[in-house]
């Protein structure tokens, strides 16, 4: 098979996929406590109110015929009306996503920055001190609850030491968000070069950012170390070394084979972050999606439930199907 | 999987961590069990005015801004978190193992089913499904349990299927099917006897993870509520306490979490590498 089908094959393998997962989310939605058409309508609507909003929301049908029209709007990018809002689903996830988009990026590209040289320099050194260090790092960082984490260094780094601004949202208050392009704050504060709001953000985002990175890089460290040694048993390491390669250049051969899995990792904790940075946006009040979601959970608001559980696992395949479209590009060995 | 005293020792030689992660997971489990009624204060009860005392004599970890005792609900919190833990992480196994036999010894359209299942649970989002779920059932700890072993049993279905796989192949399991063995007795004694230890060691790599899940569900308000003690319910008790500097109520029980689930990770580790070295 050439790529081309490959990836033509991937993407079709998607319909099913995804099918399954608004299928799965529809029913599991029914289940919500509460009657959605009486709490859109208040405590206080009259009978007929409330089953005229039953009507209108189509839930005097059958369950079927609910389903029907559910995946139709959802084909048509349309989430539904959240009650807590009062403005489409899809509208304030688009108006969220930037803002957690933003912090998990940074904060992976900063984990993969901290988790593959120190991988390498393990694996090139083993059981000097750094490697026992790292190896410790790794086990202890993949340990560590997240929220934790987050909220000791506030306290160090806000309460005590204040370098970092106070955990509130992603700006200062007295600043105006720059106009938007790309909905990142730092990137959209650079094309209308606005100076101050670009030092703002980027002093908010140090934090919730550093965290992130400082716990997920565990994982990405362990894989590093552990790909990066199996590369260097390997037959064509001994033979450059046996040719007189300088160092060096045998590390970057074997780097070349290591890194593939060391991608895979950090794009899965990619895909797990995007639901998975819940707890660090709630602790920096950072506004994302992950914030949107516990809103909705927790007043039972079931079309931004839906709508959120939905974006986040279509996200995640879609990463998922990136890292394996970037090993067929990457991976000379892999034909499909 | 039995250890025998050879593989123990050479498993204490070469990885020596295994003994501080066990260790951690003796301590915890002793206070699983005799933690509650061990506690110098009662880990239920708030003292009337014994609001957020700083550690001391007379509370080791100090009160937090209820008055309870932090230390007592510290050495508590075990019998939560890790009775949710491991019936969660035994839900998930009890569920896997059976599914996964199925996936693994009988190929065609079930095991393609179950396969395309397990990708979608494991591409949900795990916290905000579990959130989700909690908040649906309510929040009672039953429901933590379900969530835990739900978004885990994917894991174990993978496992299984992928030993049975590599099982089915092998000629005792030929040599079985040609005394005339039925399917049931070779996957219950042959497939299955040989399976599971890769599972067991990993039910300690999942039990640490899914006390990690449970304290973040709980610390957001989608798990075990106060006064039950708890430690990631007692880390959002202090959260609010932490910006004014009060930082006991939050920072003890996400040390012992912390611990937790190193010591878990520690000896799963260890455990997941000796069932691989077995197998070979």
């Amino acid at each position: 098979m050439t790529a081309g089908r490959y990836v033509i094959r991937r993407l079709v393998l998607l319909v099913p996929q995804v099918l399954g997962v608004t299928t799965i989310v529809f029913f599991l939605i029914r289940l919500l406590p509460g009657d959605p058409a009486y709490m859109i309508a208040g405590s206080l609507a009259t009978k007929d109110v409330i089953a005229s909003v039953r009507r209108q929301l189509g839930l005097d049908r059958p369950i079927w015929d609910q389903y029907i029209i559910y995946l139709d709007r959802v084909a048509h990018g349309d989430l539904g009306k959240s009650w807590l809002t009062s403005s489409q689903v899809t509208q304030d996830i688009l108006q969220r996503m930037p803002a957690t988009l933003e912090l998990i990026t940074l904060a992976l590209i900063l984990a993969f920055c901290i988790a593959l040289p120190l991988g390498m320099l393990t694996a090139l050194r083993p059981g000097t001190v750094i490697d026992r260090l790292a190896s410790a790092y790794g086990m202890l960082a993949g340990a560590m609850p997240d929220f934790w984490w987050a909220l000791f260094l506030v306290f160090i780094l806000f309460g005590k030491l204040r370098v970092v601004p106070a955990p509130i949202g992603r700006l200062d208050i007295a600043l105006v968000p720059p106009p938007q392009v790309t909905g990142f704050y730092t990137v959209d504060s650079i094309i209308a070069g606005d100076w101050p709001v670009f030092w703002s953000a980027l002093a908010h985002l140090a934090l919730p950012t550093f965290t992130l990175a400082f716990v997920y890089a565990g994982p990405i460290l362990k894989m590093a170390r552990s790909t990066m040694s199996q590369a260097l048993l390997g037959n064509f390491v001994q033979y450059a070394r046996a040719s007189g390669l300088p160092g060096h250049v045998v590390a970057r051969y074997a780097l070349r084979n290591a890194l593939l899995p060391v991608i895979t990792m950090t794009g899965i904790t990619y895909g797990y972050l995007i639901g998975g940075a819940v707890l660090i946006e709630q602790i920096f009040a950072w506004g994302g999606l992950g914030q949107y979601a516990v809103q909705a959970i927790t007043s039972s608001d079931y079309m931004a439930v839906s709508g959120v559980v939905l974006t986040t696992t279509m996200f995640s395949l879609l990463v998922y199907l990136a890292v394996d479209l970037i090993y067929l590009a990457v991976d000379p060995r892999i034909r499909y | 999987m039995i250890l025998d005293r050879r593989q123990l020792r050479h498993l204490i030689r070469t990885r020596p961590s295994v003994l501080v992660g066990a260790a951690i997971v003796g301590v915890t489990l002793i206070l699983a069990a005799i933690g509650p009624s061990i506690a110098p204060f009662d880990p239920r009860t708030a003292i009337p005015g014994e609001q957020l005392k700083s550690p001391g004599f007379v509370h080791l970890m100090g009160t937090d801004d209820n008055g309870m005792d932090v230390f007592s609900r510290v050495i508590a919190s075990p019998q939560t978190d890790l009775t949710i833990a491991i019936l969660g992480t035994f839900g998930a196994i009890a569920a896997g193992i059976p599914l996964g036999l199925v996936a693994g010894y009988y190929r065609g359209f079930v095991s393609e089913l179950l396969m395309r299942l397990s990708d979608i649970v494991q591409s949900f989002p795990v916290f905000i499904l579990g959130m989700a779920l909690v908040v649906v059932t309510g929040q009672e700890i039953r429901n933590v349990v379900y969530v835990v072993a739900v978004v885990n049993c994917p894991i174990y279905v993978r496992l299984i299927r992928g030993q049975v796989l590599f099982l089915r192949e092998r000629p005792f399991i030929e040599a079985a099917r040609a005394i005339g063995g039925r399917d049931s007795w070779i996957i219950r004694e042959h497939i299955l006897a040989n399976a599971i230890g890769p599972v067991m060691a990993n039910a300690s790599v999942t039990i640490g993870w899914a006390i990690l899940l449970t304290a973040g569900l709980s610390f957001i308000g989608a798990g075990v509520r106060v006064p039950t003690p708890e430690w990631g319910s007692m880390i959002a008790v202090g959260a609010k306490n932490v910006y004014t500097g009060e930082w006991w109520p939050s920072v003890f029980p996400g040390l012992a979490l912390a611990f937790t689930v190193l010591g878990f990770a520690l000896l799963g580790e260890a455990l997941v590498h000796l069932a691989d070295r077995t197998r070979r």
